[in-house]
């Protein structure tokens, strides 16, 4: 037996030994080479922010960044009053980072703000999120999977700070878009142990506490994978970026002037429609096919939707962090939304719960519901335009300011 | 969850075989608890993937032919009966693949379970394997280790490895063995392959002359590191299993023509068409005197078995198209060893025979290039 | 019986008798393949009068003259 503890044994600590030293060795190496944070990274909406951890915990460690959690509305880039553009060159004294692309609804940035460890902990951070997030039914389950990140999942589990409340709800949401993804035709494989976990964690059974008991392990050495996955693919992104430095004097800024800039801007780029949006948009998506949309959304509503609980999660977790954030509570198209029969009333309910949501949580909030005929306001039928960026940006510096 | 890929695979794969390693060091069979494994494996593998109905349904349709065969066996329409049933699933599984009416049959290692399940019936026919009990035939069939990607084991090989019982001298070596191909393999398959394909082939253009040829060289490289890659990681599982399953690769790029290159690459496939469609299909036809040459049955042979292996692929027009290009070059082959007189010194002198395998690689590899569907 | 076995085997391989040693690897050295190894059982199975099914017969059991020698030795019994 003694012989045979020798032939095997030592060999298997040697072999375990070998692998945990690469293991360790590669991620020494990848930590310890990382390229610092570089400001015009924080002017492109990387997916990197959205599915990792590391691009994130940098920028929120800079003393002059301010971070954005949007949607869609990031996109919108060619417009000079976007705050990538606006803040570009730290011109009001710090910098934005934008976070988030379409799709990405309240939950994403909740699981992402939850994974964020320390890193967030007391800073100031913007909001946005998009009318028409608020579905019945929230976000779907492709859209859900296109911006999960296994890894956020597992280290918001980790997070003592966080209340068992905010992970039982992510993990039964996280289980249940999980579950409605893998019945979609054609969906990418799911990590079996991703969907195990989750379903643990929201609703324990005997049977799940094993499996969970049994994959423990799986879990940990996950982790510390995916933590390195995530390095190696922000060291690209961060190495090909520049800084800026702020003007050592700041010029003040006529606020007058920026809305004759926009405005002019915005009528050179909208010259195609009554409704003042973007030409592209206007002739992909509506264009010939104006008449067909008359009264099409007689039956829209966002009255009820999972997506406000995924809202009060999201100000559930800002909480827990100390973060008091800046909503942007972003209008209708007015104009837009009446030829379509999306009608006033049913509209301001919308507002009317996003308003008691962030009442209820102490939300500070620019709302901006009340400019939905506003010329210029919008650049489509729902994302912020010239006027209503410029609205936002002004709202930004003295949120950055303040207290 | 695909076999042998990602982290979860081989975690479970290694908290499963723990207990068989400490079976096997205490000298203890492992017969029991190898199928025990393969079946828990087999649950996760194809439950995840949604397949576990299927393999239950297959398991039992084969079950019922082999019992029926051990039953009523002796007769050639008998045996016949129980091929064309034995095939039936596989057939399916074939035809779904380029016929959408088909597409619900998906079964992953339907064609190495039912070349197992085959074997058997034909040994059973033979008479050289002469009893086999329902647990040493699901044992065989449902082998996990070799389900997804062969190698093509044998039922005598198999049973003569399940009877034996190894002291613990002769575990520890088969544990050491195995574990280096289990790392060996997941180097090949995982970090060689995967670096071919990233840094290779995914950034080739789809179209024009010279990114086909570059991916012809890749694509050979990347199959070959990719399946001896994996073949060799189910070669180690069945080591440590006590169970050692047959090499699938030996050199096969040293190879100095056709017929040393099938007896190099993907040996248990070739061998188990060799000995049972090439051998078989001669042998009758040298008994009964089919043809006037003894030299046809030969090349309608080498026909016969490369078109039967471009069919095992699956029933898309590139499989076919490279079972009848490897049905030529056999019969090509055939025909300059016949034919030719220096053929024989040319692959045996070291220069000439350089040359030979040059000649055999790009062979080999314009013939993956049918394979990898590029040019259809 | 080496030498009826070494003369068989001359016969198929296209060699002299005198290069067929006894522990000559057959199948590695290129001088049986497939189609030669079927021809060489049915030959030994006329020339000693047993019966060696092919299908069932592992290759190693003829890869070497000596080791074919062992084979029909065992099938004579």
């Amino acid at each position: 037996m003694r012989a045979a503890a020798k032939a095997v044994l030592l060999p298997a600590v040697a072999l375990l030994l070998a692998i945990s030293l690469l293991f360790w060795g590669a991620g020494a190496v990848i930590t310890n080479t990382m390229p610092p944070w570089r400001d015009s990274v924080g002017n492109v909406n990387h997916t990197e922010k959205i599915t990792g951890r590391y691009l994130v915990e940098q920028s929120a460690a800079q003393e002059d960044t301010l971070l954005i959690f949007g949607s869609s509305e990031l996109r919108t880039t060619e417009i000079s009053t976007h705050p990538a553009n606006f803040f570009a060159e730290k011109r009001a004294g710090f910098q934005v980072d934008i976070i988030g692309r379409g799709s990405c609804q309240s939950l994403i940035h909740a699981l992402e703000i939850a994974a964020s460890g320390d890193a967030l902990r007391g800073k100031k951070v913007v909001l946005i999120t998009s009318p028409q997030s608020y579905v019945p039914e929230g976000i779907a389950p492709d859209l859900f999977m296109a911006n999960f990140s296994p890894q956020q999942y597992l280290e918001l589990l980790a997070d003592d700070t966080l209340s068992d409340e905010v992970k039982t709800y992510l993990s039964g949401r996280v289980a249940e878009l999980l579950e409605e993804y893998q019945a979609l035709p054609n969906a990418a494989p799911v990590d079996p142990a991703i969907s195990a976990l989750a379903a643990h964690r929201a609703e324990p059974t005997f049977l799940s506490g094993v499996k969970n008991m049994v994959l423990t392990p799986y879990y940990t050495v996950s982790r510390y994978l995916n933590e390195l996955k995530d390095k190696v693919s922000a060291r690209k992104i961060l190495a090909a970026g520049e800084d800026f430095s702020a003007p050592a004097n700041l010029p003040a800024i006529d606020w007058s002037a920026e809305e004759q800039n926009a405005i002019a801007q915005g009528k050179a780029m909208s010259g195609n429609n009554d409704f003042w949006m973007l030409d592209d948009y206007y002739t992909t998506y509506i264009g010939s096919r104006l008449e067909r949309q008359r009264d099409r959304d007689r039956d829209l509503s966002y009255s009820v939707s999972k997506e406000y609980d995924d809202l009060r999660v999201l100000f559930e977790i800002c909480r827990q962090k100390g973060i008091e954030p800046l909503f942007v509570h972003v209008p209708l198209h007015g104009k837009w939304s009446d030829y379509t029969g999306f009608p006033a009333d049913r509209r301001e309910e919308y507002y009317q719960n996003v308003r008691e949501i962030a009442e209820e949580y102490g939300v500070q909030m620019l709302d901006l519901t009340g400019y939905e005929y506003e010329e210029y306001f919008l650049c489509d039928v729902m994302h912020i335009g010239w006027k209503g960026w410029l609205a936002v940006d002004k709202a930004l510096i003295d949120y950055y300011y303040e207290g | 969850m695909t076999p042998y890929s990602g982290l979860l695979f081989f975690y479970l794969l290694a908290l499963f075989l723990t207990p068989a390693v400490m079976l096997g060091l205490m000298g203890k069979s492992l017969k029991q608890y190898g199928f025990a494994f393969s079946l828990v494996m087999l649950c996760i593998v194809f439950g995840e993937g949604g397949q576990l109905g299927w393999l239950i349904l297959f398991y039992l349709w084969q079950g019922a032919v082999f019992l029926a065969f051990r039953r009523w066996k002796g007769k050639r329409p008998v045996l016949w009966l129980a091929m064309i049933l034995a095939l039936l699933p596989l057939a399916f599984v074939k035809l779904g693949e380029v016929w959408s009416v088909f597409s619900v049959f998906r079964l992953l290692g339907v064609s190495y379970m039912t070349f197992r399940g085959v074997e058997v019936l034909l040994n059973l026919h033979d008479g050289t394997v002469k009893e086999i009990s329902l647990f040493r035939w699901s044992y065989f069939l449902l082998f996990f280790p070799s389900v997804s990607s062969g190698p093509i084991d044998r039922c005598r090989r198999f049973l003569a490895d399940l009877e034996g019982q190894n002291s613990q001298q002769e575990y520890i070596l088969l544990l050491r063995q195995g574990v280096w191909k289990l790392i060996g393999g997941a180097f090949s398959a995982i970090v060689l392959s995967g670096l071919i394909w990233q840094y290779w082939l995914s950034s080739l253009p789809a179209k024009g002359i010279l990114p086909t040829l570059s991916y012809m060289y890749g694509y050979t490289l990347f199959l070959f590191f990719n399946f001896a890659g994996s073949s060799s990681m189910a070669i180690g599982t069945g080591y440590i299993l006590g169970i050692q399953v047959p090499e699938n690769f030996n050199q096969p790029f040293f190879s100095v023509d056709m017929k040393d290159f099938w007896a190099r690459w993907h040996i248990s496939l070739s061998g188990w068409l060799r000995d049972y469609v090439y051998t078989r299909f001669v042998m009758a036809s040298l008994k009964n005197k089919r043809f006037k040459n003894p030299r046809t049955a030969s090349y309608i042979g080498y026909i016969l078995t490369m078109m039967t292996m471009g069919l095992w692929h699956g029933l898309a027009p590139h499989y076919l198209l490279y079972g009848a290009y490897h049905s030529a070059l056999m019969c090509l082959n055939e025909y300059l060893d016949l034919h030719w007189k220096p053929f024989k010194k040319l692959k045996r002198q070291v220069w000439s025979q350089l040359c030979c395998m040059a000649v055999t690689f790009h062979l080999f590899a314009f013939g993956l290039l049918i394979f990898s569907g590029r040019l259809l | 019986m080496e030498q009826k076995i070494a003369e068989i085997l001359a016969a198929i391989c296209g060699a002299g008798p005198e290069e067929i040693e006894p522990e000559l690897a057959l199948f590695e050295e290129g001088l049986l393949d497939s189609f030669a190894a079927i021809q060489l059982v049915m030959e030994l199975e006329d020339a000693f009068g047993v019966s060696l099914d092919m299908a069932s017969l592992p290759r190693e059991s003829i890869a070497t003259p000596a080791a074919i020698a062992r084979l029909i030795r065992e099938k004579l019994g």
